[in-house]
């Protein structure tokens, strides 16, 4: 009798158990999602071009184009695109698509469809001079903005332009409605913006909160009822918010967190997908290290695959080029060119006509080898250098850490006062040509590198649709950089992203934070 | 004393004027451009010389220092202090936005901390030396020496993430009730207060002592008033204007906004306004912030020697 009372029991707590993950599986409508962000400056999409900024203007506002799963573009206001040629582009836009109602410009009701028209005002609001658009120079490359239709619009560009989708995903390059920035005028659009996405602005204050309501109308209803986004500016009470139940998305995790974050079994960890790199840079103009021996040396002379290691764990992998895995031109052969052997690196140094001294320390001419690596101050990139630094000094040469506050630290890059630097981190797919080419030098190009084989190679790849070429010659011009020692790649640190179990079909963001989109719905379980 | 004010106001015209060539110079000084800044924020955007030069030429930063500060004065004149370069907003609105979150969460740690204070204060003095005025002692040091970030990141832990009494972060507002307003208001309140209460505490004592060892008090203890009525009315009264002092002071600073605390309770104040102002070199809102607070500085310690005059018949200006 007691058995089979137990075996009953135990059925029908298995059926329950059964029956609740089935519920758990379908999704359900309503509630407010509450996204930890640290920080939200303007709700104009044509005036900045912080991350932060973007993950709340992607709910506000479309896109021609959003990012996949797999970083591939996939539908968002266009659904579909074609190439013509290599420098045209044409974009068929989604049908009943309408702007936000129940505002200042469009009252209930009375809103209107998004049509190309809209699209051509906002990409020429980002290239107008006056609008002061960060990401303008994404677009400069195009020539004409034609309407074929109220749903077809043509693109033409100057030269063969690979990136363009890459741009125009960008919030920073939403559409936006002529009406409402003309008649509420640019500071108040960036407090009321209206826009055509999932979700439309309830009230936006400054240093607090950004308040989202679903829109009703949006082609694809969005499950959750709204979207809050709590700006906590410190990452350690972000995680406690998260913890508490006060949000369910944190979007920045702090690396020492991420362990702990992993044990909890009511929290759900998300690596980014791409790794960002991270890289030491030479300045090739300045002495010693307009010395190939020298920087090879400098090169060789860490145990860097076991730094990487020891610092990070799993959330980043070592970096042996610029490209990181996932991207064009990313190369996996490129580890030969960079093994650890402190003795080759004194070998070269030697070479290069450096003794030890009396004092131990490496020197020419009466000269000590004097390395100061300059990094901004973040505690993953200060902790690696600083293990750099304590090899290099073991070795005879005068190495040293300069932690620098972020504005100072861009200013020295760009006006070449470095020698050795934790390099700019522009890992997307033009990161190459902004960091090597010559044109870009004292901006991008903090090296001073300029190699007229390799800005060959790289104005080539620019302008180079097919991917397999482009691959070839991106892969060509990064193995250049790398025999010639530009940089001293470390490694490509993953985004954590921790959101609440009971946040269903989330994807972190990429380029844009998608909580709607063609290939997810986020909805919250009970 | 209209004089008096008068002349304490027009001497603020160029103390404001120098302290804003201060600021400016000093942004000037310190290297990083808004512009390089804004645009290393975003690795999927790769900026090219030209596009940062563009941008450098349409916010003005390609011309002439002097150039440049007397494009502000003359803005400042009509009233006008510039629009964010990072947000478009006009300066004022950014700082008018701001001002209620700082002078709620200032007024609320003034009166925590006077509440603490003052009887503190009172009664390590009247029981000066007794084991009372040494734990009185004992709690200013830890007040005084514990960073307010490390205490309120402690209160949050208890209060909000075990005991889940309080929220963690942001402001409350009056039309979600007033409970929502205290309710978020406590934590960061009483980080703030708590500091200042332990400075305001040792003020309180040590003017005590003075007072209580002069003849009126003794006077007024032969006459046989009741203990209360002598240290309360006598005492207290007479040696309030050194508190006024501290406490003028200190609300000065709490209007500047407190930085660590509005960072770490996510409070929408000014504090944040400028921090974030002077890491993203937004020149105008860091111009605009100094000015306000200069102003707000002169005018609470305008306030202050006013108060005297009222607490004190025997200080008269003019």
């Amino acid at each position: 009798m007691q058995r089979s009372r137990l075996i009953v029991l135990m059925l029908a707590a298995i059926l329950m158990l059964s029956f609740s993950t089935c519920l758990a599986a379908t999704p359900r409508e309503g509630g407010t999602l509450n996204i930890a962000i640290k920080n939200v400056g303007t709700l104009d999409p044509h005036l900045t071009s912080s991350d932060f900024d973007f993950a709340v203007l992607s709910q506000i506002f479309d896109t021609l184009v959003a990012t996949g799963k797999d970083s591939s573009p996939i539908p968002r206001l266009a659904t579909s695109w074609e190439n013509l040629d290599d420098t045209t582009w044409v974009f068929h836009l989604r049908q009943g698509v309408y702007w936000h109602d129940g505002n200042a410009v469009f009252p209930k009701g009375k809103s209107r469809e998004v049509v190309a028209e809209d699209v051509k005002y906002s990409l020429e609001r980002v290239l107008d001079p006056e609008t002061k658009s960060p990401s303008a120079g994404a677009l400069k490359n195009i020539t004409s903005i034609e309407i074929i239709d109220d749903f077809t619009i043509k693109l033409v560009t100057e030269s063969a332009d690979p990136f363009l989708l890459d741009a125009i995903r960008l919030a920073g390059i939403a559409i936006v409605p002529k009406e409402a920035v003309e008649k509420l005028g640019a500071a108040r659009f960036a407090r009321e913006p209206v826009g055509s996405g999932p979700f439309k602005l309830v009230k936006f204050i400054p240093d607090d909160q950004v308040t989202l309501q679903r829109n009703e109308d949006y082609w694809k209803k969005p499950l959750l009822g709204g979207v809050t986004f709590k700006i906590i500016p410190d990452d350690i009470v972000t995680v406690m918010a998260l913890e508490a139940g006060d949000v369910h998305v944190s979007m920045s995790v702090p690396p020492s967190e991420v362990d702990r974050l992993r044990e909890d079994q009511r929290i759900r960890l998300y690596r980014s997908a791409q790794g960002w790199y991270r890289g030491l840079g030479f300045n090739v103009q300045a002495k010693p290290f307009d010395e190939l021996k020298v920087r090879k040396a400098l090169a060789m002379a860490t145990d860097l695959d076991s730094a990487v290691s020891n610092v990070f764990g799993e959330n980043a992998i070592r970096a042996y080029g610029q490209v990181a895995p996932g991207l064009i031109g990313y190369d996996p052969s490129l580890a030969e060119l960079w093994p650890y052997d402190p003795d080759g690196a004194l070998a070269l140094l030697e070479e290069a006509g450096f003794t030890h001294g009396s004092d131990g320390l490496l020197q020419r001419d009466g000269e000590k080898l004097s390395v100061e690596i300059k990094t901004m101050n973040e505690p993953a990139r200060v902790k690696m250098v600083t293990i750099m630094v304590t090899q290099l000094r073991k070795l005879g040469i005068d190495a040293k850490l300069a932690i620098q506050e972020v504005g100072t630290w861009v200013a020295d890059l760009q006006s070449g006062n470095t020698g050795l630097f934790m390099d700019f981190a522009y890992s997307g797919p033009t990161g190459l040509h902004a960091m090597f080419h010559s044109e870009n030098a004292g901006a991008s190009n903090a090296h001073f590198y300029g190699d007229p084989q390799v800005d060959a190679l790289l104005s080539k790849g620019s302008t180079t649709i097919d991917t397999k070429d482009r691959e070839a010659i991106w892969k060509k011009a990064q193995r250049q950089i790398m025999e010639d020692v530009v940089i001293i790649p470390l490694y490509f640190e993953f985004g954590y992203t921790a959101a609440d179990a009971k946040v269903n079909d989330f994807i972190p963001q990429e380029w844009n934070l998608n909580l709607v989109s063609e290939e997810n719905n986020v909805w919250l379980s009970r | 004393m209209s004089r008096y004010i008068l002349r304490r106001l027009l001497a603020m015209v160029p103390l404001l004027l120098g302290i804003s060539f201060i600021v400016f110079s000093l942004l000037n000084i310190l290297p990083g451009d808004p512009v390089s800044i804004m645009l290393s924020s975003n690795p999927h955007i790769t900026p090219d010389a030209e596009t940062i030069a563009q941008l450098k030429a349409q916010y003005g930063l390609d011309k002439p220092l002097m150039t440049q500060y007397l494009i502000f004065l003359g803005n400042l004149l009509k009233g006008d202090l510039g629009t964010s370069m990072y947000t478009q907003q006009p300066v004022l609105t950014a700082i008018a936005e701001r001002m209620p979150a700082t002078i709620q969460l200032a007024l609320a740690a003034l009166v925590i901390s006077i509440v603490i204070a003052i009887p503190v204060g009172v009664i390590s003095a009247v029981r000066q030396y007794s084991w009372i005025d040494h734990l009185c002692l004992i709690g200013a040091l830890i007040g005084v020496s514990m960073p307010s970030f490390w205490l309120g990141l402690l209160l949050m832990l208890g209060f909000s993430l075990k005991l889940r009494w309080l929220p963690l972060s942001g402001m409350g507002y009056l039309y979600n009730g007033l409970g929502d307003v205290l309710h978020h208001l406590i934590m960061p309140a009483f980080t703030l207060g708590f500091g200042m209460a332990a400075l305001l505490a040792r003020v309180t004592r040590s003017s005590m002592l003075e007072v209580l060892g002069q003849d009126y008090i003794r006077t007024a203890q032969a006459k046989g008033l009741p203990e209360r009525t002598v240290v309360y009315r006598h005492a207290l009264r007479n040696a309030f204007i050194p508190i006024l002092t501290v406490l003028g002071v200190q609300f000065g600073y709490l209007l500047g906004g407190s930085v660590i605390v509005e960072t770490i309770f996510s409070w929408p104040g000014i504090g944040r306004l400028a921090v974030n102002s002077i890491l993203n070199r937004d020149l105008p809102v860091v111009q605009g912030t100094v000015l306000v607070f200069t102003l707000i500085f002169i005018l609470t310690n305008l306030l202050v020697d006013i108060l005297y005059a009222a607490i004190d018949p025997r200080i008269q200006y003019d």
